[in-house]
């Protein structure tokens, strides 16, 4: 089931008084069934995989928890990932080996040597497999004790504000609020709407009409483009996967804390990042901390922390050498590439977060910057960011490259016929229509405004008191815009972005 | 921090503020954007002959002209496409004939039935598209394109073109070519399909192929290639055509149109989409004049830019449409529309040059013929327009219908030639 319909809202309609009204063991079964139900509006064949998945990581949290010998425990943990990634593997990656193989075979011998098979990527698979993973790692671990109930386990793996796209969730955070229903508050009810309207207001007006300037955009071919239309396509699309990306999560925060339940942020202002590493502690929050926890600290040989707070930690950084460090660093980001998409394009995301993630560490290896350095980092990083979004979305590597070439080539950023005719917006050489460019400026302004409004207006006091306080009045007035813009975009002419990973 | 009590009332009002912004939005006039960029007194016309649609807009609201074309089904049929310029008449009155129904009748006794369908602001993307779809509904023995050069900057297939990407006869259609792809790619996604946009799609099914598109000649040709289209649905990217829809689409429709038949604002949600661009463009308007007042800017000596990115992709959707007509051996006849010979042009004149020898160039390449009609709707025939700042131009586009009978007097001629060139191919 897609957020951005009228069958979603019917859902929270029916599905919210009853959580609410029925006890717990029923409870469980209805959220269970709401679950599938809302997996298999998408296809019902695909369930028994989700299910497999959950079954085969709740007996292996049950048989190491079962034993007191590492070596069998160790054992039922390797089973379990290699369960898991298996499925993953299967399902994400054998389509993008085969091709890999067939090229290399094309190349070597003159002909492919296998037949491309007939896979359809199950929805959310790299998220409900990010879920089950860091449970029976969590157990092994001895971070948590296993669940003996089926049926609770089954409902954290597959709760569905968040099964399609995340917040990717630790057992810890959302088991104990699903096993015992926190106490109804108005105010949570309140929240979740809030959340709601915004990530509506976010998914159907702003991403899905910037949507159409980006593909449009990135179907025409690198070579007809000039550096600022590159610039032009990769903040659009900067922007898109950031409103998309974004209303997914406010939606999936608000439709749980309908139901008491409390998700961590999933974001937290990334463009207003100051460095590539503040980025991502603001980006995918959810993602970073997993990505961390389970897979770079131990790369690192480090200590694995106990929190969530995002992005890769440095907190271990003294146990391990800088050499180490570095190596699991491209490692992580290739994986992190990886997960995102079975193409080479994605390999080519991660591996430049890594630089420049390297890359930071190097200038701030004799200290923390300044509080101007650190404010100049905006502008270094923001462009940065963006730029990097280009391999994220361009159709290949080849086209990537393209782009980027155009943004690294000083001559495509002027073009001289047109200095000295007394315009110099002429002088820049831009192939894409106007709106492009005004758009992309247009959003830039609306984030920083959105900023400063966040910052400063809400604190702004009245010199009387008033019937509603100024926060209050300012909502009501966002609320009109927000849910008039609702009313008249909502469709689900597009999925959300990362139902592809 | 709010209370729980301001943030209930806040939202309230919120409910209750949206509700009055949608009804101001919807109290606004219609919009009918058929007839916008028309200019000032010229209105689109479709005529029919004889009772019989020759002239539409959209294959999807087009079925009279194509029912028409099966009735007619001994003729030879030509398809015309263009852009505006064909539905456009200036200073209508009863009794002016558009070119489409005067070509149509003047080569009726030729044995042959032209049908013409024309959008405003056309592409040569929405061309391809539009050939393709029609491919699979009716045969088209021949085909005339018009080549406007300001509509190489028109971006992007609109969505009453795009609906018709979702079957699969018409996907596996485009699919045969590299540009075809990538416009499946771009607008032929489903909502249930598990692909994003960014990507390729991730699923291909290896043993449906694009099937190869039967090649016949002469007027047998365009039958031989409707019927290969007319093959079982064939899907490419792991969705189901219509008939399987999933549940999600199934349910989304039922309760959309439950809404619709009990709310009459939701049911006009397109029409408020469209006031939002018309005010959005209202706005960008307003912007201009008070620029041009500012800083004294001379708008009569306008300048419309085709940018280059645009250009490109409307070009190799030209050639990729050319070939595949060449490929189906449908004979097509190119024209470089008519334009002011008494006016500005506002465009790059080195520009517009180049245009025509590329198309000329790409018509040649594909067996294509190419003539160039810019001169034959002379004199004082055209219209006047808004050029968006408040100043009255000449319309560069559009004609009355003195301007219509030129047009139609000088296609003819090539129109007829084409259709002996079918007929001799066709001969045993």
């Amino acid at each position: 089931m897609i957020f951005n319909s009228l069958t979603y809202l019917l859902l929270l309609l029916v599905v919210v008084p009853l959580y609410w009204w029925l006890p717990r063991t029923p409870r469980q079964w209805l959220l269970l069934t709401c679950n599938l139900a809302f997996y298999g509006f998408w296809r019902f064949d695909y369930i028994p995989v989700m299910l497999a998945s959950v079954t085969a990581d709740y007996v292996a949290a049950l048989a190491i928890h079962s034993t007191l010998s590492p070596r069998r425990r160790r054992l039922f943990l390797v089973l379990s990932l290699m369960f898991n990634f298996g499925l993953l593997g299967y399902f994400k990656y054998t389509i993008f080996a085969v091709e890999n193989f067939n090229a290399l075979s094309q190349w070597l011998v003159g002909h492919t040597a296998l037949g491309v098979p007939n896979i359809l990527l199950p929805l959310g698979i790299s998220f409900y497999t990010f879920h089950s993973v860091s449970y029976t790692v969590d157990v092994y671990r001895c971070f948590i004790a296993p669940t003996r109930d089926y049926v609770l386990f089954a409902n954290y793996v597959t709760f569905f504000p968040q099964l399609i796209a995340g917040p990717i969730l630790r057992a810890r955070e959302v088991m104990g609020q699903l096993d015992r229903r926190p106490a109804f508050a108005a105010s949570d009810l309140i929240y979740g709407l809030q959340r709601i309207i915004g990530g509506l207001f976010l998914k159907v007006v702003l991403a899905d009409n910037i949507a159409g300037f980006v593909d449009d955009g990135f179907l025409i071919p690198a070579a007809s483009l000039s550096a600022w239309d590159s610039w032009a396509l990769a903040l659009l699309f900067g922007f898109q996967i950031y409103f998309d990306f974004s209303a997914y999560s406010h939606i999936a925060i608000g439709t749980a804390r309908l139901m008491g339940i409390r998700f961590p942020e999933n974001f937290n202002f990334p463009y207003s990042a100051l460095s590539p590493r503040d980025f991502w502690r603001r980006w995918h929050i959810s993602l970073g901390s997993w990505i961390r926890d389970y897979l770079y600290l131990p790369l690192c040989g480090a200590r694995v922390r106990d929190d969530s707070l995002g992005g890769i930690a440095v907190a271990a950084e003294a146990e391990t050498t800088a050499r180490r460090r570095t190596i699991a660093l491209i490692v992580t980001w290739t994986v992190m590439g990886l997960w995102h998409g079975a193409a080479w394009s994605f390999v080519l995301w991660g591996l430049y977060h890594a630089v420049l993630i390297a890359a930071y560490r190097l200038a701030t290896a004799f200290g923390a910057p300044g509080r101007r350095v650190a404010a100049a980092g905006w502008l270094l990083t923001f462009p940065l960011i963006m730029a990097g979004w280009i391999p994220f979305r361009a159709a290949s590597v080849g086209d990537a490259l393209a782009l980027w070439q155009h943004l690294l080539n000083w001559r495509d950023y002027l073009d001289p016929t047109f200095l000295g005719r007394g315009y110099f917006l002429a002088a820049l050489p831009r192939n894409l229509a106007p709106n492009y460019y005004l758009l992309a400026v247009a959003l830039i302004l609306a984030v920083l405004v959105a900023h400063a409004l966040r910052n400063w207006l809400f604190r702004i006091r009245p010199p009387m008191s008033l019937w509603l306080p100024t926060e209050a009045m300012a909502y009501s007035v966002a609320y009109s815009v927000l849910l008039a813009g609702i009313f008249i975009y909502l469709q689900p002419v597009r999925q959300f972005i990362y139902f592809q990973f | 921090m709010i209370s729980v009590r301001d943030s209930s009332i806040a939202l309230a009002l919120g409910c209750l503020g949206a509700g009055f912004l949608l009804h101001l939005l919807a109290a606004g006039e219609h919009v009918k954007f058929e007839n916008i960029g028309l200019g000032i007194n010229t209105s689109g016309v479709f005529l029919k002959h004889a009772g019989d649609a020759v002239h539409c807009v959209y294959v999807s609201t087009g079925a009279d002209c194509v029912e028409a074309t099966r009735q007619a089904d001994k003729r030879a049929t030509v398809l015309w496409l263009g852009a505006s310029q064909l539905h456009g008449v200036n200073a209508f009155k009863d009794g002016d004939k558009t070119a489409p129904w005067l070509v149509h009748d003047a080569v009726l006794k030729d044995d042959a039935w032209v049908v013409t369908f024309s959008q405003p602001n056309a592409n040569f993307q929405e061309h391809l598209v539009i050939f393709e779809e029609l491919l699979t509904r009716m045969k088209v023995d021949a085909l005339v394109l018009a080549a406007v050069f300001d509509d190489m900057k028109e971006v992007g297939v609109r969505d009453e073109i795009r609906d018709g990407i979702e079957a699969p006869a018409l996907r596996q259609r485009l699919e045969t070519s590299d540009f075809g792809r990538r416009l499946v790619t771009r607008f032929g996604r489903s909502i249930a399909d598990n692909a994003a946009p960014a990507a390729a799609p991730i699923f291909e099914e290896p043993g449906l192929a694009p099937a190869e598109v039967s090649v016949a000649q002469g007027t047998q040709a365009g039958a031989a290639a409707a019927e290969g289209a007319a093959a079982p649905a064939v899907k490419s990217d792991g969705a189901p055509g219509p008939e399987h829809a999933y549940l999600q689409q199934r349910v989304e429709s039922t309760l959309d149109a439950l809404m619709r038949r009990h709310s009459a604002l939701w049911e006009d949600r397109g029409e408020l989409r469209s006031r939002l661009i018309w005010l959005s463009h209202a706005a960008t308007r307003r912007a201009l004049e008070f620029r041009n007042i500012i800083f004294g800017i001379d708008s009569t000596q306008w300048m419309i830019k085709v940018e280059g990115a645009q250009y490109d992709l409307n070009f190799a959707a030209f050639g990729d449409l050319l070939a595949r007509a060449h490929r189906y051996g449908i004979p097509v006849l190119v024209y470089v529309a008519p334009r002011p010979t008494n006016a500005h042009f506002p465009y790059d004149l080195d520009h517009y040059s180049r245009f025509k020898s590329a198309i000329g160039a790409v018509a040649l390449s594909n067996g294509a013929r190419l003539i160039n009609l810019e001169d034959s709707a002379p004199g004082d025939v055209w219209g006047q327009i808004d050029n968006g700042v408040g100043v009255l131009v000449t319309d560069v586009f559009h004609f009355t219908a003195q301007g219509h009978a030129g047009l139609a007097g000088a296609l003819t001629p090539a129109v007829r030639e084409l259709v002996r060139s079918v007929r001799a191919a066709s001969q045993p």
